[in-house]
């Protein structure tokens, strides 16, 4: 038989953990923008420049958004940058009230987001300037480019849309 | 190639219980599905086993050889990710394996712990089934993209919110006998209409709660079954997968879901029915557009016509097509991992006659279950028969 009664009962070690931890922020959910941090540099390069870019498959043509490494249609991973329209309508939208995920902390409720048809291409993006009562399917809009602060040694930008006046 | 039998399956109830962890939750719907299948654990080939965001609510990975444990079985265990569709996509792989004479006897199952990330941790880990980069960062939340969806649903064939107040009245109708569902209440259609908005033109009551919950099944080939004299009325006839582009904005058309299209002309094909034959549905309402898109895409209803299903009773309990008789995503509850086994334990109860709703398809003999990971990038279709 082991002697099974608490040896240290009375005195036993106390081992705490605190009631909120601050974790610190290991990853900003934007790309790193930069040549040796990303493949797809050039459409963020061509963002600081003022244009609005995205590749194109010069096997089958197919443009793409995002901006692919390898052609999603053919499978081809000849590509080239080639401009997008900064005008575009909207193809569907929707007004962001509630349910705003932990982590998106540069949107403020309500806000309008929608799917952008700028032609070659649809894409996501936040409408600014905009409530939803005052849009309909098929509006005009136009691009905004947006500096991101954030903990990142270089500059980053990304894009929304506003209504065309 | 072997027939596949739902041996048996169990449900934890589903709901809100953030202080239980996803093992012990497992363990629980685990133990119900060995006593419902009567088929010993020492028997089981492998586990297949579906969940989400282990990591993001429980701090844990590699989930198979813990939920293994959990369910007291000593086998090789997978875990399966396709967001929302996580475990659906369990049940394709378990079906195709006992097919192919690799098994004879699969558990596959699936846990998801959501509530004790609150409401805005667990609509961030849901997130993360959209595109990071080019969605999310672009404001794209997950009832956003639904309500992108029912937007442009409505300009494109009509409708109105009222006609999916009737999808949410419906489901929550027939939930409240279901036992196991999160909400055994009734709503009105002003209850929809008069809720908060979360995302124009969706309000609250259009989406699924969030939901902690665990399910399991025990399949087995069509010989063990025999072999063992087991009680396993109903088979699953065909298995059907599709996938699409990630990202909403990159689909021709937002209120249509191919990949759901291509996995049920595949299960029925497998199956060798068509969408005539299928009597009752379990399809992935997470938001009451979806049971719409969902419809439409199973050939259930025509394209542009499933909006008014719910509300003229095509669909509802004494409707030519039940859909959701378990209470749905809707009422039942989404614990994402879960859902998908969770439809077959359901549909297979409802074929057997051992469901709450039985009565509503005593004569029916082919079900459809239809999952759903994201917004459709992923879809499985099972179509499950039963011998009369």
């Amino acid at each position: 038989m082991t002697d099974t009664t608490d040896s240290n009962s009375g005195k036993r070690e106390r081992i705490s953990v605190p009631e909120e931890i601050e974790l610190p922020r290991l990853l900003d959910f934007y790309d790193l923008q930069t040549e040796d941090q990303t493949q797809i540099h050039e459409f963020y390069d061509n963002l600081q420049e003022g244009q609005l870019t995205t590749t194109q498959c010069c096997d089958c043509e197919e443009i793409h958004f995002p901006p692919r490494i390898v052609c999603p249609e053919c499978t081809g991973d000849n590509l080239e940058y080639v401009e997008l329209p900064h005008e575009g309508e909207l193809f569907a939208f929707s007004e962001v009230r509630g349910g705003l995920p932990l982590g998106l902390s540069e949107h403020d409720v309500p806000y309008v987001v929608a799917a952008v048809d700028l032609g070659p291409i649809k894409l996501s993006a936040r409408i600014d300037d905009a409530s939803y009562g005052d849009l309909e399917i098929g509006d005009p809009v136009e691009l905004k480019i947006v500096e991101i602060d954030g903990p990142a040694d270089h500059k980053r930008f990304f894009y929304r849309f506003v209504p065309q006046r | 190639m072997s027939d596949v039998r739902v041996a048996g399956a169990g449900l934890t109830a589903f709901g809100h219980s953030p202080e239980r962890t996803s093992r012990d939750l497992f363990a629980e719907a685990t133990i119900a599905a060995f006593e419902d299948a009567d088929v010993p654990r020492a028997d089981v080939d492998a586990l297949l086993y579906g969940n989400f965001m282990g990591e993001l609510s429980e701090h844990q990975g590699h989930h198979g050889p813990l939920m293994a444990e959990a369910a007291g079985v000593q086998a090789p265990a997978t875990r399966y990710e396709s967001a929302c569709a996580s475990s659906g996509t369990a049940v394709r792989d378990a079906v195709m394996r006992i097919r192919n004479g690799e098994d004879d006897v699969v558990l596959v199952g699936g846990a998801e712990r959501m509530t004790n990330l609150g409401t805005a941790g667990a609509t961030e880990a849901l997130a993360i089934a959209a595109d990071d980069l080019w969605e999310v960062r672009a404001g794209m939340t997950f009832p956003g993209a639904y309500a992108l969806m029912a937007q442009a649903y409505f300009d494109e064939y009509g409708g109105e919110h009222e006609d999916l107040a009737h999808v949410a009245m419906k489901n929550h109708e027939n939930a409240l006998t279901n036992e196991k569902a999160q909400y055994q209440s009734a709503i009105e259609i002003e209850d929809v209409l008069e809720a908060p908005p979360v995302s124009e033109p969706l309000g609250l009551y259009d989406s699924c709660p969030i939901s902690d919950g665990a399910a399991a099944a025990v399949l087995v080939s069509e010989d063990y079954a025999e072999e063992h004299g087991l009680d396993a009325p109903v088979s699953i006839s065909g298995t059907g997968q599709g996938g699409d582009r990630m990202a909403l904005h990159d689909r021709e058309y937002l209120a249509r879901s191919p990949a759901a299209r291509e996995a049920g002309a595949e299960a029925y094909a497998d199956a060798g029915v068509d969408a005539a034959d299928v009597d009752v549905a379990e399809v992935h309402d997470c938001f009451t557009i979806a049971e719409v898109l969902a419809l439409e895409a199973l050939d259930l209803e025509p394209v542009g016509e499933g909006i008014s299903a719910a509300r003229d009773g095509r669909t509802t309990a004494d409707g030519e097509t039940p859909i959701n008789l378990s209470g749905g995503l809707k009422a039942k509850g989404h614990p994402v991992g879960a859902t998908g086994v969770s439809q077959i334990a359901e549909l297979a109860d409802l074929l057997a006659g051992d469901h709450p709703n039985s009565e509503f398809v005593s004569d029916a003999t082919t079900g459809v279950a239809h999952n759903a990971g994201g917004t459709v990038a992923s879809a499985t279709v099972h179509v499950l028969e039963v011998d009369r």
